[in-house]
């Protein structure tokens, strides 16, 4: 969620490629002050927690928004998107540089307390450098990894197949990158790392458990199945009592 | 909204590249209305396809679609017995017109697709017009027999009045759907469209046209009370889609009460509320 409303971009917003899924939807949401008048009351009421995704052009709407979720039943952490490759402006420009990345890190982490994660993007040059960066200003976790920039084109028609020339590209396609940062990353950091970025089945998520994540989170394999992640977590549940391992800690960056 | 196996009871290629799929879901074929739709999957590809209920009873439901790309494809390849993983039914559907009255319905292409289930379930109470659209003679539809044997509701489709039209003249008139559709238009009651972007746009185009300028140029111009029917018509929307089900924006339009999702707040909406300049497909 940002400041104010986002439109998001011009349509299409979203194309599907071999294993993956380009998407430049551009953040579209309705704002932080309708999320917490018309959303938040409503996130209180279930089991589960809900962690909050805030993105922004400037460092001071970051802050803000952070400010006005700080207090707000219903929501149990913060996490800081720098990985958008979807606008022109912000997000993704504080996520290429360790320097911005851990400046708005610190600016974000004085104006609240709730947990504090920071999604980082794989179009770096060296993400480990940016992780280590934000992890000494105040992250309580890092996810790793955001969709990477792609682009397809429509050759009979001569034009981008997104409503801009690049999008974001995730699902299975960007596993083994993802898996890949995720063992870097977890391996030079002391925070809980959080990873992401194709994982469809519950081989995939101990893929991740085992390169270092202490979590995952599944995007594009609930368009495939809205049923993935209960299927991910039986899986585990299986995996975990078939293989006598008491606590995933003891699997969790073995590699 | 349902995530369920369908069985697949009857598979048959209607037209060039055109395929009915009947299909045996009893929930969602107790729950569908007119213009909603499920998203199926098609084998490993990441993203489930909408398609249109067409039609919908005794626990089963009928897909019409047109095979043009890998999913579509895909889906033309299962057979009879096989299952399909689909969700549904989602989005809003068609609101149902009061009382009795005039109907037309203006389909352009696959919009046949939902605007049959419409004239359906309209035929007993409403005097219905289905005005279809195609590029040739080919692409027009025939209600086919399995259908009406299989999903008795459309029996009542062969009894309707239809106006077929193919923009190259091969079968009915020659000219576009919402061409044939204007006449019919000045004595409806209520419109209903669905079609390729481009029929919306030339709608759109007679709708902002105020100016009569019939005797001068190509007659965009039509009857204020066409431009009020069609105003208030009711369209149902093609744009791509992730999770049709309201959580990626994907598929967002502009409309004048802001933006709104085709795949929660529509696929239905009324025709003048929505900015078509902003739309591109
Ligand atoms: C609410 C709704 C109802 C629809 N009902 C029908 C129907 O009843 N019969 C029918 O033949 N078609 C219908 N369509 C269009 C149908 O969804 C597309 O033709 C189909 O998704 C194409 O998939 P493909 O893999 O064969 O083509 P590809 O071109 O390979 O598709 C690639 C991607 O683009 C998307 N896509 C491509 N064309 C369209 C389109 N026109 N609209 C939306 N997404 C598209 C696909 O979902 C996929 O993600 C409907 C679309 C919507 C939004
Ligand atoms: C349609 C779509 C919308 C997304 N929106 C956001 C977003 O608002 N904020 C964010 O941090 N990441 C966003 N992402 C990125 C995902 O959260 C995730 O990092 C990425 O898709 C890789 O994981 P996956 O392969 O499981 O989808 C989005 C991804 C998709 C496909
Ligand atoms: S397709 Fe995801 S919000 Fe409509």
């Amino acid at each position: 969620m940002t400041l104010v409303p986002w439109e998001g971009n011009e349509q299409p917003r979203i194309w599907e490629t071999d294993a993956g899924v380009l998407n430049s939807i551009g953040l579209e949401n309705i704002g932080v002050a309708v999320a917490i008048r018309e959303k938040a009351p409503l996130w209180a009421t279930w089991k589960v927690p809900v962690i909050v995704n805030i993105a922004g052009h400037t460092v001071d709407e970051y802050i803000e928004v952070a400010r006005m979720v700080d207090p707000v039943e219903g929501i149990a952490a913060i996490e800081v998107n720098i990985s958008c490759p979807n606008l022109e402006r912000g997000s993704l420009e504080f996520g290429t540089s360790a320097v911005t990345a851990a400046r708005l890190t610190s600016a974000v982490r004085t104006v609240t307390t709730l947990p504090l994660i920071v999604k980082l993007s794989p179009n770096v040059t060296d993400i480990v450098e940016i992780a280590t960066a934000v992890a000494a200003s105040g992250a309580d976790a890092l996810c790793v990894i955001n969709t990477l920039r792609g682009t397809a084109i429509d050759v009979e028609r001569r034009r981008f197949r997104l409503g801009r020339p690049a999008g974001g590209l995730s699902g299975p396609a960007i596993k083994p990158v993802a898996l890949h940062m995720v063992h870097r990353v977890a391996h030079a950091v002391d925070i809980p790392v959080i990873g992401c970025g194709g994982i469809c089945r519950w081989r995939d998520a101990l893929e991740f458990i085992m390169a270092g994540a202490t979590a995952v989170q599944v995007g594009t394999a609930t368009f495939t199945d809205p049923d993935s992640m209960i299927s991910i977590i039986d899986g585990i549940e299986a995996y975990v009592r078939q293989c006598d391992v008491a606590d995933l800690g003891e699997i969790r960056g073995i590699l | 909204m349902y995530k369920s196996t369908m069985h697949v009871l009857h598979h048959e290629r209607v037209g060039i590249d055109t395929f009915l799929l009947i299909a045996g879901a009893p929930e969602v074929a107790r729950e569908s209305r007119p213009g909603q739709f499920v998203m199926v999957r098609c084998g490993e590809l990441p993203l489930r396809r909408p398609i249109s209920v067409h039609a919908s009873s005794e626990g089963s439901i009928a897909l019409l679609y047109r095979a043009v790309g890998d999913g579509t494809t895909w889906l033309s390849s299962i057979e009879q017995g096989q299952s399909l993983d689909i969700t549904g039914p989602l989005g809003n559907g068609y609101s149902l017109p009061d009382g009795n009255g005039r109907v037309v319905l203006v389909a352009g292409g696959m919009g046949i697709a939902p605007l049959c289930f419409l004239a359906a379930r309209l035929a007993a109470s409403h005097e219905v017009i289905l005005v279809h659209g195609a590029r040739t003679a080919a692409e027009l539809y025939e209600v086919p027999g399995a259908l009406c044997e299989m999903v008795s509701e459309t029996r009542a489709l062969r009894g309707l009045r239809w106006i077929r039209a193919t923009d190259d003249g091969s079968n009915g008139a020659c000219g576009s759907a919402l061409d044939l559709a204007l006449p019919h238009l000045e004595q409806a009651d209520y419109a209903y469209l669905c079609g390729p972007h481009g029929m919306c746009v030339a709608a759109h185009d007679r709708v902002a046209n105020t100016i009569d300028i019939t005797r001068q140029s190509g007659g965009l111009y039509c009857s204020p009370k066409v431009r009020e029917l069609l105003c208030a018509a009711q369209v149902s929307l093609e744009v791509r889609m992730g999770c049709g089900v309201g959580a990626c924006y994907a598929c967002s339009i502009p409309t004048v009460q802001g933006r709104r999702k085709v795949c929660a707040d529509g696929p239905v909406f009324r025709f003048g509320d929505v900015l078509w300049e902003g739309i591109c497909t």
